[in-house]
């Protein structure tokens, strides 16, 4: 029965035929060996460490804070990102008489296929351990289970979160605050550097290392500590991690979904918002206006798009944080802090509007081929509601900044402006080509998004992609010349207008040719498993 | 006078193999026209070949009188589309979604607003106001669909399974709409599964097989003596009891 559900799972995954599709998977197998490599990097320096007899006094400070960190980022790296990975579709299986272990069971295996990051990193101390001569082969049991214990409470812990959050989000108005708070606790670092801890690092000598604590236990667990109690220790935690994930998938089971998210949909006649919809009536004409209001329209009654815009708009702050801390309001980095700021508001948008653009749009988007209007007008549209969307979004970013003494000036606001919409040009190329190259339908309700691999990706293509923006910044402070600036300024626009004139036509004609398939993709159901 | 659609020889091949093959049709203006086969005969395939959604491998499309896709833009301004997989936006309300697709039509905003609201009022919808498109039932959907593809009063529809999902009080609101419509001069191409449906309505029919025209006429040319439609189809497709090979069945 697991195996069915697995092979179909499996038979709806599979690419189809086509060079864009081979292209798709090419690019998946780069953006993953870019993800994975760095968590194996991070795996092999931390066997390094743990295989040195030298640093051996420290270890159960050193691993219990680790492994502290490890289930941080293992439970919340996945709220955060809000990319969960596969997970079981209830309501696809409900109706086949499988018992709810096997259903249990199935949901435990795709949480153990998706923290194969954690695994490796785990892997990397487990190894370190049996090369350390002090433990080595004789503490093999010791370490291994330790490292197991550690794993499968991990893996059930993030399957019972996972549970309790689909309820959450199909019921509360408050989705976008949570994950507010969530994501700044994924970001205390910056938050203590803010409060003026000078070294975080420091702060890991406080983590909790006594053997009640789950990551303490299985840590001693590993380093044959008070092996009996910290095995005991584990193995409570296990169970309770146990307990909490089935009772969880239990209640998901009994939970109406349907009737909780109703409430959700029901609009409220708001007059100032279908101003602000309206608005781009006053600069545009139809098509263009109409197309523009309807992604206003859509995005905001988007509950992931208003938490991504939420997170474009103060997070750049906390991100460069500790950078602003250690500046002086008029040295270099100050200077384009505010665009730096804005810009990576920009790259947080991008991941649900213009590097999937018709990912929401799903099979409406054959509207696109069918009504009167050229399909470059679509394209515009989403890119134009995207600007439009940088417009509030730089203010509010400027706002914060200022709180934080980054200089803010009128000035400094209008060049932030500029620096964007250049920025934007070369994005909304290479996102456009993204769009049509390699839909995939995207579900509003299951919260989600571009893979981590892409984000990945993402974050190290940027620097080469704004390459020209960063050159006329470099001319500034090299020549501190403001003629300069502006004169790099203007050649990086003209050339992002041809890399987005170019981009666009390639767009256009490749949507024209493949559109079949791109509309394929947009409509595909997802299998009995669900990917977010 | 042009037929509304002409279509000569007309064949899409996927992967060696023919969904349409050598498909020639001929839809008279003012029509009501019922283009019936089999699932996987060809009929969705046909229908997204004529409103432009997919390319044709071969063969010629004409549509009141312009050549597709030579045309594309001009025909499309002149008919109304139904199509089978769902042509909504989700987040949309539905006085939102109608308004827009009237302005994709070029209609004014003012005058979009205004037969969008007029429309809800006429499918029974207009109660659902702040109610968005996700939260509609299938039966809605269609009507929806319905009434975006009237918005700008075409001279040509093309309907997939216009019916599908719909109850019988919102099928006849939708089939008068229609009668109506053809009254008035306008052209309907529409696909059905449920054939008293087409027998009631279409004045015109084809069937359609493995991609092939193997019966075409008016609806007394195609039932001959006290035939009805369904011993037509059953007939001319061929049906045979494939269930009794299964023992276990029995």
């Amino acid at each position: 029965m697991i195996r069915a559900i697995l092979r179909a799972q499996f038979l709806s995954m599979r690419p189809r035929k086509g060079r864009a599709v081979r292209g798709s998977a090419i690019f998946s197998g780069i953006t993953g060996l870019i993800f994975y490599g760095m968590f194996a990097f991070f795996g092999f320096a931390l066997m390094l460490l743990f295989s040195s007899p030298e640093e051996s006094g420290n270890f159960v400070q050193v691993l219990s804070a680790l492994l502290l960190v490890v289930m941080l980022y293992w439970q919340l790296a996945p709220v955060i990102s809000a990319s969960f990975g596969a997970s079981i579709d209830l309501r696809k299986l409900m109706a086949y008489p499988i018992p709810r272990h096997k259903l249990f069971l199935v949901e435990v295996l795709l949480r153990t296929m998706t923290s194969f990051d954690m695994l490796v990193v785990v892997a990397g101390v487990a190894i370190g351990l049996l090369r350390n001569r002090l433990y080595g082969a004789s503490a093999a049991p010791y370490v291994i289970s330790g490292a197991l214990a550690f794993i499968v409470m991990n893996i059930l812990l993030s399957a019972g979160i996972r549970s309790w959050l689909e309820r959450f989000f199909l019921r509360t108005r408050f989705k976008e605050i949570f994950f507010l708070i969530l994501v700044i606790i994924g970001l205390t670092p910056q938050l203590l550097i803010l409060a003026n801890v000078k070294k975080p690092a420091s702060l890991l000598r406080f983590a909790p290392s006594q053997v009640v604590w789950p990551w303490a236990s299985m840590a001693r667990l590993m380093l044959h500590q008070g092996a009996l109690l910290s095995a005991l220790a584990a193995a409570a935690w296990m169970c309770a991690a146990l307990l909490f994930s089935r009772r969880q998938f239990e209640r998901t089971l009994r939970f109406d979904g349907a009737t909780a998210q109703r409430k959700e949909r029901e609009l409220a006649p708001d007059s100032f918002s279908e101003k602000i919809f309206r608005l781009p009536s006053r600069f545009l004409n139809d098509p263009l206006a109409a197309l523009v209001e309807k992604e206003l329209r859509t995005l905001s009654r988007i509950a992931r798009f208003r938490m991504a815009y939420g997170m474009s708009c103060f997070f750049g702050v906390l991100i460069f944080a500790p950078s602003l801390r250690r500046q002086h309001t008029d040295s270099g980095f100050m200077q384009y802090a505010l665009p730096l700021m804005a810009v990576y508001g920009l790259l947080v948008l991008g991941q649900i509007t213009y590097w999937n653009s018709f990912g929401f749009d799903r099979s409406a988007a054959q509207g696109y081929f069918c009504w009167p209007i050229r399909f470059r007008d679509a394209l515009i549209a989403k890119n134009l509601t995207v600007m439009a969307l940088m417009i509030p979004q730089i203010v509010l970013v400027s706002l914060v900044a200022h709180a934080f003494h980054v200089p803010s000036s009128p000035a400094k606001v209008l060049e932030t402006f500029v620096v964007v919409s250049i920025a934007a040009l070369f994005w909304f190329a290479l996102g456009n080509m993204f769009s049509v190259r390699m839909p995939r339908a995207m579900d509003p309700d299951k919260m989600n998004q571009m893979s981590n691999k892409l984000q990945a990706l993402t974050i190290f293509a940027a620097p080469v992609v704004l390459l020209p923006v960063v050159l006329a910044y470099w001319a500034r402070a090299v020549f501190s010349n403001e003629l300069v600036f502006a004169g790099i300024l203007a050649i990086a626009a003209i050339l992002g207008a041809i890399f987005y004139a170019v981009g666009l036509d390639s767009a256009v004609n490749s949507a024209i040719a493949r559109r079949e398939a791109m509309l394929m993709e947009l409509s595909r159901a997802d299998g009995p498993i669900s990917v977010t | 006078m042009s037929p509304a659609i002409a279509v000569n020889d007309l064949r899409k091949v996927y992967e060696g193999k023919a969904a349409v093959d050598g498909l020639s049709l001929t839809v008279p203006r003012g029509s009501f026209f019922g283009f019936l086969g089999p699932n996987g005969a060809g009929k969705s395939t046909t229908i997204r070949m004529l409103t432009g959604l997919i390319p044709a491998t071969s063969g010629s499309i004409e549509l009141l009188g312009l050549p597709m896709p030579a045309e594309e833009t001009a025909i499309k301004q002149r008919i109304g589309l139904v199509p089978d997989d769902s042509l909504l936006f989700d987040r949309l309300t539905g006085l939102e979604f109608l308004e827009f697709v009237g302005r994709m039509y070029s209609l004014a905003r003012p005058v979009a607003r205004q037969r969008a609201a007029e429309l809800l009022e006429l499918f029974e919808l207009a109660d659902q106001g702040r109610k968005i498109i996700a939260e509609y039932s299938k039966g809605m959907r269609k009507r929806v669909a319905m009434a975006a593809s009237l918005i700008h009063k075409p001279e040509l529809f093309l309907m997939d399974e216009p019916f599908e999902g719909v109850d019988a009080v919102g099928a006849r609101l939708m089939k008068d709409i229609l009668l109506d419509q053809v009254k008035n001069g306008a052209t309907i191409f529409l696909t059905s599964h449920v054939l008293e449906v087409v027998e009631r309505l279409c004045d015109h029919a084809a069937i359609i097989n493995d991609g092939k025209i193997v019966a075409e006429g008016s609806m007394a040319e195609l039932r001959s003596g006290s035939e009805t439609l369904e011993d037509v189809f059953v007939r001319t497709v061929g049906a045979d009891k494939a269930y009794e090979k299964l023992e276990w069945l029995g």
